[in-house]
């Protein structure tokens, strides 16, 4: 039996319970591999929304590290890395997360508290760092943003222990409710944070990170090797060239249209995780075939292999060495060429800024679903030094809002977005529109067109590969085009 | 014959001339070029030392064997001390697709104990030939792998 309990709701909303109540939570070797495990298993779920810490037992959040646990030298050093482990995956957790602040929540339970975004106090809270008392340096990274400096050093060179009065009167914890009341209270908190549009909370709950200063401290760190000649860091292999492509003309907005993110309600599920738990019964319970999961899978499918132009946009731009050098501010798209043909850049970072270089379409290695990859980052060039078409694209040429008109004099709806293949250097598949009756349609994309300032007329046939989403246009981009190959 | 960069963690380091023991293994770090370990990171109290490949002379399933105790050296270069501060682990780090696909977590790589060659990646419940390893950066570790 594991030591963690997980239960998911429907609207996506995560709780992970610890439960070693007759340890009071204490953070065993067991208990930190099942929370870095359901922390990076959560952490790529889309459907997550927020994320809850709480407890089996009101009296302990968790009481620290398990100082009772046997272990060789070996093991001692292997927990602690699964501890830094645990609070690196915390930090790096790209959704808010609350912790149910209720009994002891001492040494590595404090750490744990001040590593969640939120905190919802019961009336019987123990808070105390003992970084100072057990000379583990611990604490100040975490606790000092909340508090303020000075607090943050009486509260860890002392190690005294406060109540939830004291917590609330310092603005360490959100709300003080009787501890039985308290994962409610958190729950209720976390179901008003995932009302929110998830993708603007992850924008924030990102900014917050920076600004705490935990990615700064990380990007301190590695700035030092960088440059080093450290063997096998930021280099890459040879063997993974690009191929040249084309270029043309015209910016598409970068909006996020989210009609690709949409998912289908979550069944309410509740089970336990731990390094003991049937995984492989459970994965195949879950694969069980229908109709719906059939479905489910072909929709992966189409996803897996086309993207919007809007969610390309905040992308990463990673180099084969592995190392984020810039994100995606604009795709430029080529309405004659029919194809991305580079894309503008911001700097990494929320609020970070535009960045002066641009990427031609040459010199993208592909285009994913999580990152734009390029060979290295000579591939970001000056606007004077780039192709006309991508250094300075004609605004009048943007396609979004175009109306789109069959040969015929039907109108099919307007462009929102284009439909880029994932993978490739930015070919297009076809169009996003938005439809007369306001719904949402796609269209393949057309081998011979016509394009003015404020229309796309495209073939007769156009109309009826008009489908309701990308699973329809994957299908019907090849019977499409053969079509027309046909006339 | 294969180990695994996990359960290699924590392994005793001990000196073939002297019989004493020099710590205990913390990381291990990588060439990637030549898909190779480069360089083992050995916890000493709360200090952290580093030995190149070439100095181990056994790597068992108790211990790892040094030549000798001078084998082993404090960081001497920014490269060094960021491999001694474990910014250089791959095991736990982000893996995206040469094609920009998340591929999930880089959970361990496999190697020979005898060479320090490279064997395979471990990514989830799949396993990736070591020599599909394009890079390794800050942001992520670049495999080339047949989409999931």
């Amino acid at each position: 039996m594991g030591s963690l309990e997980e239960v998911t709701s429907g609207s996506g909303i995560a709780v992970l319970r610890l439960d070693r109540p007759e340890r009071r939570n204490a953070l065993d070797s067991r208990l930190l591999s099942e929370l870095v495990e359901s922390l990076e298993r959560l952490s790529i779920d889309d459907a997550m929304r927020v994320l809850v810490f709480s407890t089996t037992c009101e009296r302990a959040l968790c009481s620290g590290v398990d100082v009772t646990e046997v272990l060789d030298h070996a093991g001692g050093v292997a927990r602690m890395r699964s501890f830094s482990r645990f609070l690196a995956a915390l930090e790096a957790f790209p959704l808010p997360t609350i912790a149910v602040c209720v009994g002891n929540c001492v040494g590595g339970g404090a750490e744990l508290v001040a590593g969640c975004d939120l905190r919802i106090a019961g009336d019987n809270l123990k808070l105390a760092w003992a970084g100072a008392r057990l000379g583990v340096p611990v604490g100040p990274a975490r606790l000092t943003p909340l508090v303020g400096v000075a607090r943050a050093k009486e509260l860890i060179f002392t190690g005294r222990t406060i109540g939830a009065e004291e917590a609330a009167a310092i603005g360490l914890v959100h709300d003080t409710v009787p501890a039985a009341d308290a994962e409610a209270a958190a729950l209720r908190l976390a179901t008003h944070v995932a009302a929110h549009a998830p993708e603007g909370v992850r924008i924030l709950r990102a900014a917050f990170r920076e600004l705490d200063g935990a990615q700064d401290a990380s990007r301190t760190r590695t700035s030092c090797w960088r440059s080093s000649s450290a063997r096998g860091w930021g280099c890459r292999r040879a063997g993974a060239r690009s191929r040249p492509g084309r270029v043309g003309r015209t910016r598409v907005s970068s909006r996020r249209s989210g009609a690709e993110r949409r998912g289908g309600s979550r069944v309410v599920a509740r089970r336990r995780v731990g390094v003991d738990r049937p995984r492989r019964a459970d994965r195949r319970l879950r694969a069980a075939p229908s109709p719906r999961g059939r479905r489910d899978r072909h929709a992966e499918e189409a996803m897996r292999l086309l993207v919007t132009a809007a969610a390309i946009h905040g992308l990463p731009v990673v180099t084969i060495g592995g190392e984020d050098v810039a994100e995606v501010r604009d795709v430029i798209y080529s309405p004659d060429a029919g194809r991305v043909v580079g894309l503008t850049l911001n700097k990494r970072g929320f609020l970070a800024g535009r960045r002066r270089e641009v990427l031609p379409a040459e010199t993208i290695h592909a285009i994913g679903r999580d990152a734009v990859m390029i060979d290295g980052i000579d591939g970001l060039i000056l606007p004077a030094d780039a192709p006309a078409d991508v250094g300075a694209p004609p605004a009048e040429r943007d396609v979004t809002g175009n109306e789109v008109l069959t040969e015929g004099g039907t109108s099919l709806g307007r462009v929102r977005d284009v439909v880029v293949l994932a993978g490739s250097k930015g070919e297009v598949a076809g169009y996003e529109i938005e439809t007369a009756s306001g719904g949402t349609g796609y269209i393949p994309l057309p081998a011979q067109w016509a394009v003015s300032g404020s229309a796309i007329v495209v073939p007769e046939a156009t109309k009826e590969f008009v489908k309701d989403d990308l699973v329809g246009l994957g299908a019907a981009m090849d019977e499409f085009r053969s079509r027309l190959d046909g006339e | 014959m294969s180990e695994r960069f996990t359960a290699a963690s924590g392994r005793r380091v001990v000196s073939r001339t002297s019989a004493e023991e020099l710590g205990a293994l913390a990381h291990i770090v990588v060439d990637v070029e030549e898909t190779q370990v480069a360089s083992l990171v050995v916890g000493k109290g709360r200090k952290a030392l580093v030995v190149a490949w070439e100095q181990v002379t056994g790597f068992g399933p108790d211990a790892v064997m040094l030549a000798d105790d001078d084998a082993l050296h404090a960081p001497r270069d920014d490269g060094e001390r960021a491999a001694a501060e474990g910014a250089l682990e791959l095991v736990g780090r982000r893996a995206l697709s040469e094609m920009g696909n998340e591929l999930g977590t880089l959970d361990d790589i496999v190697f020979d104990p005898a060479t320090g060659a490279l064997q395979a990646l471990v990514l989830g419940e799949r396993e990736e030939p070591a020599t599909s390893l394009l890079g390794a950066g800050a942001y992520a570790v670049i495999v080339r792998a047949s989409e999931p």
